[in-house]
């Protein structure tokens, strides 16, 4: 091997566009988010590994709190900047009709369209970003064993 | 148990032990391997320093890409790929870096990334037979380079099959682009329950 190494893809020829891959690939969805159509599109693989890793928290009560962090940074990180200023913004109005059920409505919507995509997509790098199997394999708690 | 207990040499009236005998195929082990020195990717720029064989074929074997990237880099030169990927404006994601890390390894050993993680993986999974079949051939692997160390595994693999070009074929074949099944707790229930049913139909009466 020479002295430097460059671990790009190789270039394309210029004039063919190259094909988006991982989750770039995989359609925008649009939504309704209380009277409000956004396009939403699949965030990275990253945001993804959050939301899997806050199921395997322990205690239930941080679990529920790394659980609704990583749901809110989820519907954000789907949604272009601009988009994701204004929902940020309708959170804090209290004239709009926007609330976190909303946002946990669109989340269970959009999570439920694109695992199956990002899971294989996950599964041929060997990350597991299954957020339901994460909760089903989550590791049980074993208490101090009781003197007799 | 061998036991290997340094000679005691008296100098001046105090015990002093002999320099340790360098034994020259131990030596060559302990030799790094020399990787690039620099690695780019992504517009950032890695400096890549020596890494043992032994670490890189244990990568090989776990399927273990991070080793690569941005496992081997410099200390410090991590952050700035990982604030990238954490970056959720920024298109960089963890499966670009995979498959980066897997050129990066694909390069090293000389063979196809795919290729390369089956063969160490067998190897590993076999050490003592592959060492000792090493050993019936006159073979030293300690003293092998990352390239020669995946021909002998293939010849390991070669001179333990009967069908060589079945063997080229799982060896070579990359994973289904569809991606690896899921493990599933009633898949394997119901495998188990197969493998117990086929027992007890050889278990002699």
């Amino acid at each position: 091997m020479s002295t430097e190494f460059v671990a790009d893809p190789p270039a394309s020829d210029g004039e063919t566009l190259e094909p988006p891959t991982g989750v770039r690939a995989i359609p925008p969805i649009k939504e309704d988010l209380a009277g409000v159509v956004y396009t939403f599109h699949c965030p990275k693989l990253a945001v993804w590994a959050d939301l899997a890793n806050a199921e395997l928290k322990l205690n239930p009560g941080i679990r529920n709190m790394a659980r609704a962090a990583a749901m809110v940074q989820f519907v954000h990180a789907s949604l272009s900047l601009n988009d994701s200023e204004e929902v940020e913004m309708r959170k804090l109005d209290p004239n709009d009709p926007l609330d976190l059920p909303d946002i946990v409505r669109v989340f269970s919507k959009l999570t439920e369209r694109w695992q199956e995509p990002v899971d294989k997509i996950g599964r041929e790098i060997g990350m597991d970003v299954n957020v339901k199997m994460q909760a089903e394999t989550r590791p049980i708690k074993r208490g101090t064993p009781r003197r007799r | 148990m061998v036991r290997r207990v340094a000679a005691k040499r008296s100098v001046g009236g105090a015990s002093v032990r002999p320099p340790p005998q360098r034994i020259s195929a131990r030596d060559d082990r302990d030799k790094p391997l020399v990787l690039p020195a620099i690695v780019r990717f992504a517009g950032l720029r890695f400096d890549y320093a020596t890494a043992s064989i032994d670490r890189l074929w244990s990568a090989y074997a776990g399927q273990d890409w991070t080793t690569f990237l941005p496992g081997l880099a410099a200390e410090g030169q991590q952050y700035e790929l990982l604030a990238r990927l954490a970056d959720l404006d920024d298109p960089l994601d963890i499966d670009d870096v995979a498959r980066a890390a897997r050129r990066i390894g694909s390069a090293l050993a000389g063979i196809d990334w795919w290729g390369a993680c089956r063969i160490a993986g067998v190897c590993e999974a076999n050490r003592f037979l592959f060492l000792a079949w090493a050993a019936l051939q006159g073979i030293n692997t300690e003293v092998m380079s990352l390239p020669h160390m995946f021909a002998t595994g293939y010849a390991y693999m070669v001179d333990a099959c009967e069908d060589v070009a079945a063997l080229d074929l799982q060896l070579w074949t990359p994973p289904p682009t569809a991606g690896i099944p899921r493990w599933e707790s009633a898949d394997e229930a119901r495998d188990f329950a197969t493998a117990l049913a086929t027992m007890g139909r050889a278990r002699p009466a």
